[in-house]
């Protein structure tokens, strides 16, 4: 008897997707990013966020559940030292005990798993490190997905740190 | 007289060129539009829209080592894979800078894989003599590895996956070209 063949990353990426019940899209630097509803533990709006001077993570969001590390990122996922004026947003990813915000220009919440019709692309296409999974297209416009999960793993660790 | 097989003959630019089987080859398609992927390696251009799917686009050229060259209108094949012989179909892009070329193929063409540039050993499965160039036959389910490589040092790196490929000339029409014809 032979053993079942282990699912590959791309399988098993593809049933974590395949579980999403609605999805969040936040809309950065001209970037689309949308990540399963339900892995963000809440919505804030930036002026809430206490922005530190240059660095990573660029600033502090304290909530009723904790302080936590707020970062932003540019339209190629880069991560800025700085939140951008116009980001007036940020929404808090948890996973494993840790939560980690993103700050972005907008956000908005798509109740149906269909409305981002998501198609992996072959992990070893992406860069060692990158959060992503698959990609749409929303309105003509390249929509990545990403779970909390992977996204906070992609972040840097704050040199403190500020777990809820 | 060795039996004759087709393959697609594809110009990838800076004087690369490479052949696929028949079967992998789905469709030519003239300027299709680009979305580029935020962190993406190098090679990858971006995706593209084809027949409804999101169909990653790859510069051979550049995971050859070459820089990267926009063109006005972009040319490019869509190309049909499986990772396993159970596996579904998947569809992936190459860009190409020519129409696609069908040629004949003999055993008795069969060449040494150029020894560079050293990414063809990872992406090749054999190679064969045309107009006295060595032609590499490109192993298309390795061209869009589903895993990352362990190690990638930078985002231009050659791909890390499989084993090598033997320098050696390997037989041609009953593996890689014949094979791949098939049904």
């Amino acid at each position: 008897m032979s053993a079942a063949p282990m699912p590959t990353a791309a399988e098993r990426a593809a049933e974590r997707v395949a579980a999403v019940t609605g999805w969040l899209l936040l809309a950065f630097g001209g970037a689309r990013l949308a990540v399963p509803r339900r892995e963000a533990a809440e919505i804030a709006l930036a002026a809430e966020i206490r922005r530190l001077p240059h660095g990573v993570p660029a600033g502090r969001l304290a909530t009723e559940s904790g302080e936590f590390p707020v970062y932003a990122l540019d339209a190629r996922l880069g991560v800025l030292d700085h939140i951008p004026e116009r980001y007036h947003f940020c929404v808090a990813l948890e996973y494993g005990g840790r939560r980690r915000a993103l700050a972005c220009e907008a956000v908005a919440l798509l109740h149906n798993d269909e409305d981002v019709s998501v198609q992996q692309i072959p992990a070893g296409l992406f860069a060692p490190g990158a959060p992503l999974n698959g990609v749409a297209l929303l309105d003509e416009q390249l929509v990545c997905t990403a779970h909390a999960a992977d996204l906070i793993a992609y972040l840097p660790e704050p040199e403190v740190p500020h777990d809820a | 007289m060795t039996p004759e097989v087709h393959a697609w003959l594809l110009d990838l630019g800076y004087g690369h060129r490479t052949a696929v089987a028949p079967r992998h080859m789905a469709e030519y398609v003239f300027d299709p539009a680009l979305h580029a992927v935020p962190l993406a390696q190098a090679h990858l251009r971006g995706v593209t829209r084809w027949r409804g799917l999101l169909v990653p686009l790859v510069d051979l050229a550049v995971l050859l080592g070459e820089p990267r060259i926009e063109v006005e209108r972009r040319r490019a094949v869509i190309l049909a894979y499986r990772t396993a012989e159970d596996a579904p179909i998947r569809f992936g892009g190459l860009i190409v800078r020519a129409e696609p070329k069908e040629i004949p193929v003999r055993d008795d063409m069969a060449c040494p894989l150029p020894s560079e540039p050293e990414a063809w050993r990872e992406i090749a499965l054999s190679c064969f003599s045309h107009e006295e160039q060595p032609v590499p036959i490109l192993n298309v389910a390795a061209l869009f590895p589903e895993m990352r490589a362990a190690t990638e040092p930078a985002l231009s790196a050659p791909l890390a996956v499989g084993s090598s490929a033997p320098a050696e000339p390997q037989p041609l029409a009953d593996s890689h070209i014949q094979e791949a014809t098939g049904p």
